[in-house]
């Protein structure tokens, strides 16, 4: 029995462990919209808190430390190679979904592209500029649990009506009536403008979140206050 | 081992007396960590299609990440079990006890 080094195996557990409990971690933070499948689901939005706070693929980067955790393991520099390459190449290519419905489908319902996170490590590959831009993008996307900002309500939009308005209630979603039609998103607009009059707030304020292409809209209203949504709700 | 250091008993133990077993069928922290995971991801993917709302799409990245992962962890094994290139200090005399 020849003398054994200690620390690859003891390396390779923590960061095997480490990654397994990020993964839980993002898990725990998305609910059901963390999927093994691209999966866009009613209700989506983004979410910055818990490690997407830091990170954009946080179930990638464990992944990644579990594969370099097995490769440690292993007690051989070629292994790490073989994971870096190997896994480097599946992890790029799924963590990078260029085609496909998923990007228009995600478009369409927040509105927007995704925000300015890292998409490994915190600060890993970030251009110049990009923390300041995501620092600023995390009081538009808001979407984590205990994130404060905004306002957030659900609207029922009901396009081509005669008399335009806001107020009452559907279900739990906020009533807004629109003179035009739900054709190229002219309904979707105008809700948002009678919403931002609504509050009193500027049109700048007012961001939809998803729903784009559906009459039942969730939308961030910042500054807006909760009296004059329930006062709304009531109307 | 009634003689080895600690670092040598912790890694004799945590390889589960491994010699030449395919690594599947060796015990020990690692395999039982590996299996951890496995588990862990196959439970996790069982319940959040329990919860998941609305079709999935298509995602051809899956073709190229899972074999990808596969092959990543089936290459790392038969390379660590080679040691062609220990670590800086790595142990000597792999064949008669290596656990990976």
């Amino acid at each position: 029995m020849a003398g054994g080094q200690v620390w690859p195996l003891v390396v390779g557990l923590v960061l095997i462990l480490a990654g397994i409990g990020l993964r839980a971690w993002s898990i725990a933070t998305l609910g059901r919209f963390f999927q093994y499948q691209i999966r866009v689901q009613s209700g989506h939005h983004v979410v910055t808190g818990g490690p997407y706070r830091y990170v954009r693929h946080p179930s990638y980067t464990g992944i990644a430390l579990i594969l370099i955790g097995i490769a440690l393991a292993c007690d051989d520099v070629w292994s790490l190679l073989a994971v870096a390459v190997l896994g480097g190449v599946g992890l790029g290519c799924a963590s990078t979904p260029r085609n496909g419905s998923w990007n228009r489908r995600w478009a369409a319902n927040t509105g927007s592209s995704r925000p300015a996170a890292s998409a490994w490590c915190p600060g890993c590959g970030e251009p110049a500029g990009s923390r300041r831009r995501r620092n600023r993008n995390a009081a538009r996307w808001v979407g984590a649990p205990g994130h404060t900002g905004p306002v957030r309500i659900t609207v029922r939009v009901r396009p081509g009506s005669a008399h335009p308005g806001v107020g009452g209630a559907y279900g739990d979603a906020l009533v807004v009536r629109v003179s035009p039609r739900a054709v190229d998103g002219k309904a979707t607009a105008a809700a948002l403008a009678a919403i931002a009059g609504a509050f009193g707030v500027p049109r700048q304020a007012v961001t939809l979140v998803s729903g784009a292409a559906s009459r039942t809209k969730v939308i961030d209203v910042a500054g807006g206050d909760p009296a004059v949504l329930d006062r709304l709700l009531a109307g | 081992m009634p003689d080895a250091s600690w670092p040598t008993r912790l890694v004799y133990w945590a390889g589960g007396h491994a010699t030449g077993l395919p690594a599947w069928r060796r015990r020990g922290v690692f395999t039982v960590v590996v299996v951890a995971w496995l588990v862990f991801e196959f439970v996790m993917r069982v319940r959040q299609r329990m919860k998941a709302q609305g079709p999935a799409s298509p995602d051809p990245s899956a073709v190229i990440l899972i074999p990808s992962l596969v092959a990543s962890v089936i290459a790392a094994e038969i390379l660590g079990r080679r040691g062609g290139l220990p670590w800086p200090g790595a142990r000597s005399g792999r064949s008669s006890w290596a656990w990976c």
